[in-house]
C-alpha cells in the first residue's frame, strides 16, 4: 500500500493526466458520499469534493501526507464540509428528512416527528465526533468497510480503529441516550402494527 | 467536548467499548466472542447497554440513504473538473523556465484527447503502426526475455506472441497474444498500453503479468497499479490484485492474487502456498507439456505448501508421492496420480 500512494503522489506531482483521473474515479464516489452524510446536499457535497480535488492538484507540492494519501482526502472532505457549516451558517430544512420518512409511515404525525428527530440529533451527534473517528466511522457505517481494510486505507493499525469505533459508539450513545427509549418504542410499534 | 460525560453511569464495567462494537460489526475472534458473551449474561443492564449501540449503529444507517451516485454522474465531475484544472494547468508550464517541458506536455494533451475516445484510440494505433516499422517476437516451446525500445522488460511464456513499434513514439503499445510479464520502465511522457484479444490495460510504471486465452484474460499485478477497460469495462487494479475478465461476460471477478503459481516461466519456481494439488497439475501440465489426470476429487483438493526450484516434473511428482502417499504413475506425457 505505501508503494501504491508513493506512486500515485508521484503520478500527481508528474501533472500526469491520466495518473489524476485514475485518482479522482477511485475515490470521487466515497468522498462524495461522505460529504453528503454530513452536509445531506448533494451540490455542496459535489462542490466540497470537486474543492479537495482541486486543491490537491493545484498545491500537490506543498501537502503531507503523513499516513496515507486516503487519509488525506477524507480528512480534507470532513473539514471542508464541517468548516462549510459553520462558515457560511447553513441552516438545514429538516424538510427533506420528513418527505423521507412519508414514504415509510403512512400513518402518525406524530412518528414522522419523531424520525426525523432523531435524524437530525444522529447526524449531528456523528458529525460532532472528531476527525479521524468520524472517517473510521462513515468508512464502517456507510462503506461497509471491515477493520483490516479500514486500517489498511488510512496507514493506521487496526487496533486503532478498533479503538475510535468504540469511542465513536460510546460518544454517539452518550449524546443520543435520552432518546433511545422512545426510537425502541416506536420500532415496537412498527413491528406491532405489521405483525 | 462534555469529558463529564465519559465516566456516564450507564458506562460498561468490567468491558470496554472497543471490544462490544468490535463483537457488534462482527471483528470479534472466539475468545473475545466468549468475554462479551459472558458479560451480556451477566446482567439486563449490561444487554441494555449493548442493545443502545445495536440501535444506534441501526439507525445510523438512513443518513447514507439518499446516496445514488452513478458511474455518469462519477464521469460528468470528472469532467467538470478537467474544465476546472485546464487554463492553470497551461499558467503553470509558462511559468517553467524550462523550454522543453512544453513539448512533452502537448504530447500528453494529444494523446489525452485522443483517448477520449477509443475508437479514436484505435484508429490512431493502427496508423501509427502501420506507419512505423514493427518488431514481432515469439516465443514457441521455451520461455523468453525480451527488452522493449524503452528499456521495459517482458518475459514471454511459451507460444506467446507479442508486436510493438520498432521505435515508440507518443505511446508505448504492445500487442499481446497468450501470457507474459512486464516490468515497465517508468516514463510518464508516454503512457505504456498493452492491447489484447479487446482488452487494453493502461500501466502507470508497474509490474504486472497477463494472460490471454480465447475465453479469458486475466491479469496479476505486482506492483504499482494498472488500468484494465473494455468494451463493459473500466476498472483500476493495484499491487497484488488479480483480475479475470470472461469474454462477452459483464461480470468480472477481481480478488487478492494469493496464488504464486503463475510466475513459474519467469521464475523458474513453482510457489505452493497452500496451493490445491489440481492447481499445480494444472501449471505443471502446461510446463511440461504433460496430461496429470486426478480422477479422485478428495485428492484434487488436497493442498500443498512447498517452493520447487529448478525442479525436474520427476522430482516434483515424487514429492507429491512422498507428501501425500499416493501412487503416481508416468507413462511419456501422461501422469495417473491415485490412491
Amino acid at each position: 500500500m505505501e508503494f501504491t500512494d508513493t506512486a500515485i503522489i508521484q503520478l500527481l506531482k508528474d501533472r500526469d493526466e491520466t495518473g489524476f483521473e485514475h485518482v479522482f474515479k477511485h475515490y470521487f464516489k466515497n468522498l462524495y458520499r461522505y460529504a453528503l452524510t454530513i452536509l445531506q446536499d448533494h451540490d455542496q457535497a459535489e462542490d466540497i469534493v470537486q474543492n479537495v480535488f482541486y486543491k490537491l492538484w493545484d498545491k500537490i507540492e506543498s501537502l503531507h501526507f503523513a499516513d496515507s494519501l486516503a487519509a488525506y482526502l477524507y480528512r480534507a472532505v470532513y473539514n471542508e464540509s464541517l468548516n462549510h457549516l459553520k462558515h457560511k451558517k447553513v441552516r438545514r430544512t429538516y424538510q427533506s428528512y420528513i418527505t423521507h420518512t412519508m414514504k415509510d409511515q403512512t400513518d402518525g404525525a406524530q412518528r414522522k416527528v419523531m424520525f426525523s428527530e432523531l435524524e437530525r440529533r444522529l447526524q449531528t451527534a456523528i458529525n460532532e465526533l472528531p476527525e479521524q473517528c468520524r472517517t473510521i466511522f462513515q468508512m464502517s457505517r456507510f462503506e461497509e468497510l471491515r477493520y483490516l481494510d479500514i486500517a489498511d486505507r488510512l496507514g493506521i493499525s487496526v487496533k486503532t480503529v478498533e479503538n475510535q469505533m468504540g469511542k465513536a459508539l460510546k460518544q454517539l450513545r452518550i449524546k443520543l441516550v435520552d432518546y433511545l427509549p422512545l426510537i425502541l418504542l416506536i420500532l415496537l410499534n412498527i413491528l406491532i402494527q405489521h405483525a | 467536548m462534555n469529558e463529564h460525560l465519559h465516566t456516564d453511569s450507564g458506562g460498561p464495567s468490567g468491558i470496554n467499548e472497543d471490544l462490544l462494537v468490535k463483537h457488534l460489526l462482527g471483528e470479534t475472534g472466539p475468545d473475545e466472542n466468549a468475554r462479551v458473551e459472558a458479560w451480556l449474561a451477566a446482567h439486563p443492564s449490561n444487554r441494555r447497554y449493548y442493545e443502545d449501540f445495536r440501535l444506534i449503529w441501526r439507525e445510523s444507517r438512513r443518513l447514507g440513504d439518499n446516496f445514488q451516485e452513478t458511474d455518469e454522474q462519477e464521469e460528468a465531475a470528472w469532467q467538470k473538473f478537467r474544465r476546472r484544472i485546464h487554463p492553470s494547468h497551461l499558467k503553470a508550464v509558462k511559468h517553467t523556465p524550462a523550454q522543453k517541458r512544453i513539448l512533452p506536455l502537448w504530447t500528453k494533451i494529444a494523446a489525452i484527447f485522443l483517448l477520449a475516445a477509443s475508437i479514436t484510440a484505435v484508429l490512431y494505433l493502427i496508423n501509427a503502426n502501420t506507419a512505423a516499422p514493427e518488431k514481432r517476437v515469439a516465443s514457441t516451446t521455451t520461455p523468453l526475455t525480451d527488452t522493449l525500445p524503452d528499456g521495459s522488460r517482458i518475459t514471454l511464456n511459451k507460444q506467446t506472441n507479442i508486436k510493438y513499434p520498432a521505435k515508440f513514439k507518443k505511446e508505448r503499445t504492445v500487442q499481446l497474444q497468450g501470457e507474459a510479464f512486464f516490468a515497465i520502465a517508468p516514463d510518464k511522457a508516454k503512457p505504456f498500453r498493452v492491447y489484447t484479444n479487446g482488452v487494453t490495460i493502461t500501466v502507470l510504471g508497474t509490474s504486472f503479468n497477463v494472460r490471454d486465452s480465447d475465453t479469458t484474460t486475466e491479469i496479476i499485478v505486482e506492483t504499482g497499479m494498472v488500468r484494465v477497460t473494455d468494451s463493459l469495462h473500466d476498472v483500476l487494479l493495484h499491487a497484488s490484485e488479480k483480475l479475470v475478465l470472461r469474454k462477452g461476460d459483464p461480470a468480472l471477478s477481481k480478488d487478492s492474487a494469493h496464488n504464486k503459481l503463475y510466475k513459474y516461466y519467469r521464475t523458474k519456481e513453482f510457489v505452493c502456498d497452500d496451493t490445491p494439488l489440481w492447481q499445480l497439475a494444472a501449471s505443471l501440465e502446461e510446463a511440461y507439456d504433460v496430461k496429470i489426470n486426478i480422477a479422485d476429487p478428495q485428492l484434487r483438493e488436497l493442498r500443498i505448501i512447498a517452493t520447487f526450484r529448478d525442479a525436474s516434473l520427476d522430482q516434483i511428482l515424487s514429492v507429491i508421492h512422498e507428501t501425500f502417499r499416493i501412487k503416481v504413475t508416468r507413462s511419456g506425457n501422461q501422469v495417473t496420480l491415485n490412491h
